[in-house]
């Protein structure tokens, strides 16, 4: 092959060449200052200002307890964070909640991580069945953990490009890209949601809705408490902060999990002595998303709703509801599962500060939707997709959409390149 | 006509004018967006990514040192922002070229080779390049987005260039 040799001109003509064919929608810089706008109008400067100046009290009150914690400890104790409200802190490595005895967590049917540019893991729990693509789902192949082993998956998590985290019913596995290798790190059957924040830290969620903390990668693992239980959800969002979601509502940590504060209770009306599931799930450390959904009064009915953040859960909207035993959106109506799909495991995939999206399953009708919202949730457009899925879950970047699903014919996995006008599916 | 200068914009948006801040900002959203499409390689993330660098770049000004040259300033929260998004657990699907390209024409080529090359390329490195040969960015410049010295800086972009032209397959020729 002919060697090419950029000077720095060609590699200016090279990158134009490169990037210049992306341009912004038209509309795209007036929607964002009109954005810039309306979140001006909610917060006002004097109290931008204001939080500004808090902060960095706060901070700097920080540095001084801990320069003075300092010479009396070896470790820090866990201070709150600034900008959160204090309230009760949770010890660390409390006793396991025993409220919390019953299935309350189950496995999504279906899961599917991506990583980067173009590796990307689906599972299919009820099979056990795992499949590989580093191609930008052009390509899969299958591999499953434990060969010969009769195992369900519970989840899927990739920890760096090269490595997955797969919990199974066998234990908790990782999984090496570069060799096709699976070694077995615990051999914990209960842990239905992973969330590890590298190779060695992070936590789960048992079925029980326990949540458990690690430090070496699972192979132990601690009960921790975070003032709610049972707890459905677990979301790192940046090094140090994280939320939890539970029927009781959405808590959350700005020290890396040591201490926990309840920022959202969920309406107790609506629970009818039925454990619903919650999820939290952030864009970002200031937009976030919480979705509730649990069985209502009436025989069938469901009690439905989403709310939303803009400022790192120190105030939610109530979206989609009024949040009592009421009805659910239209769309959601009938027999719909609104708990169906979506995300790398879980109902509501986050997408934007203000968009979100979510497949639905209309069983009466036997219509899969796909709903997207870019108004916080106040609003939901959907549009069937083209083929018939007893349920699913799905992946978003850009106009690129990944479904690892089940249909009467068995799993396969379907790909979109244009935001889901046309779909390439393929059995597995 | 009398025309704001940079400082009475600034303090008018400190001030809350937005209508300040957009002619402050306005005239960046162009870089931002070539910025932001050449760290994340998507037109629709990037819109998403130069949004975001807004707001914060709203609710930060007061953090803006006086004297300093807005440009930088807003392509930090940049590329902050497209660090951020690249992190981010719940969009991490593979992005896939939008359209298919004939191999045939050697600048298509190019095209894919410089782009797949600067995938390879560790995030730091490839905001290097990007600012450097795309948004034409001085030395000095440049150090206001990532920080340290301009020498620094020029150093760490001719190790990034020259890593640039191994993941092209190139002869490196060093200069």
């Amino acid at each position: 092959m002919e060697k090419r040799s950029f000077d720095e001109v060609e590699l200016r003509g090279a990158f134009r060449a490169t990037f210049d064919r992306a341009q912004p929608r038209s509309d795209a810089a007036d929607r964002a200052f009109e954005a810039v706008a309306a979140a001006g109008a909610r917060e006002g400067m004097l109290g931008r200002r204001l939080m500004g100046a808090v902060a960095v009290a706060l901070a700097i009150l920080l540095i001084v307890v801990l320069q003075i914690q300092r010479g009396a400890l070896t470790v820090p104790r866990p201070t709150t964070p600034a900008g959160q409200v204090p309230t009760a802190p949770v010890a660390p490595r409390a006793t396991p909640s025993t409220a919390a005895g019953g299935p309350v967590n189950r496995p999504y049917p279906e899961m599917v991580v991506a990583d980067g540019g173009q590796v990307a893991l689906a599972g299919w729990s009820r099979t056990g069945q795992v499949a590989l693509s580093q191609d930008g789902g052009a390509t899969w192949t299958k591999t499953r953990p434990a060969a010969g082993t009769e195992l369900s998956i519970l989840d899927l998590q990739w920890v760096d490009d090269d490595t997955a985290y797969v919990s199974t019913t066998d234990g908790l596995y990782r999984f090496q890209r570069s060799t096709g290798g699976w070694a077995k790190l615990s051999s914990r059957s209960d842990l239905v949601r992973i969330d590890m924040r590298g190779p060695l830290t992070g936590f789960a969620v048992t079925g029980a809705g326990q949540v458990l903390e690690t430090a070496d990668g699972g192979q132990t693992m601690a009960t921790r408490s975070v003032g709610i239980s049972p707890v459905t959800w677990i979301q790192w969002v940046s090094a140090s902060n994280l939320w939890a979601a539970g029927p009781q509502g959405v808590v959350a940590s700005a020290d890396g999990g040591a201490t926990w504060s309840r920022q959202l209770t969920f309406p107790t009306d609506a629970r009818n002595g039925a454990i619903g599931t919650a999820q939290v799930g952030f864009r970002d450390e200031s937009n976030g998303f919480a979705l509730f959904d649990v069985a209502g009064a009436a025989a069938g009915s469901r009690v439905y709703a989403v709310y939303h953040t803009s400022d790192g859960g120190a105030t939610w909207t109530a979206e989609s509801c009024s949040c009592g035993p009421v009805a659910v959106p239209d769309w959601l109506a009938r027999n719909a599962r609104p708990g169906l799909p979506a995300a790398p495991h879980g109902a509501l995939l986050v997408t934007g500060a203000t968009q979100a999206m979510l497949v639905t399953n209309d069983t009466a009708a036997g219509i899969t939707s796909l709903c997207a919202t870019d108004d916080s949730g106040g609003t939901w457009t959907c549009r069937p997709v083209p083929f018939a899925l007893t349920s699913g879950a799905l992946v978003v970047r850009g106009r690129t959409l990944m479904l690892a699903a089940t249909a009467a014919s068995g799993p396969l996995l379907s790909v979109s390149m244009d935001g889901g006008d046309t779909w390439t599916t393929r059995t597995i | 006509m009398v025309t704001a200068t940079t400082a009475e914009l600034l303090e008018r948006s400190l001030a809350g004018d937005r209508l300040a801040f957009e002619r402050l900002f306005r005239p960046l959203y162009d870089d931002g967006f070539r910025l932001a499409v050449a760290m994340l390689s998507d037109a629709a993330l990037a819109e998403d990514a130069v949004q975001d660098a807004l707001l914060n770049a709203w609710r930060k000004l007061h953090t803006f040192r006086e004297g300093a040259s807005v440009r930088p300033w807003f392509l930090t929260i940049v590329a902050n922002q497209c660090r951020s998004v690249r992190r981010g657990r719940w969009f991490s699907v593979s992005r896939v070229a939008d359209v298919e390209i004939p191999m045939a024409d050697p600048a298509t080529a190019d095209r894919l080779d410089l782009e797949a090359a600067l995938r390879r390329l560790p995030q730091q490195a490839r905001l290097l390049l990007v600012l450097r040969y795309y948004l034409d960015m001085s030395f000095e410049e440049i150090a206001g987005v990532v920080g340290g010295s301009p020498s620094a800086v020029k150093s760490s972009t001719h190790r990034a260039l020259v890593r640039l032209r191994r993941e092209c397959g190139q002869e490196v020729e060093e200069s």
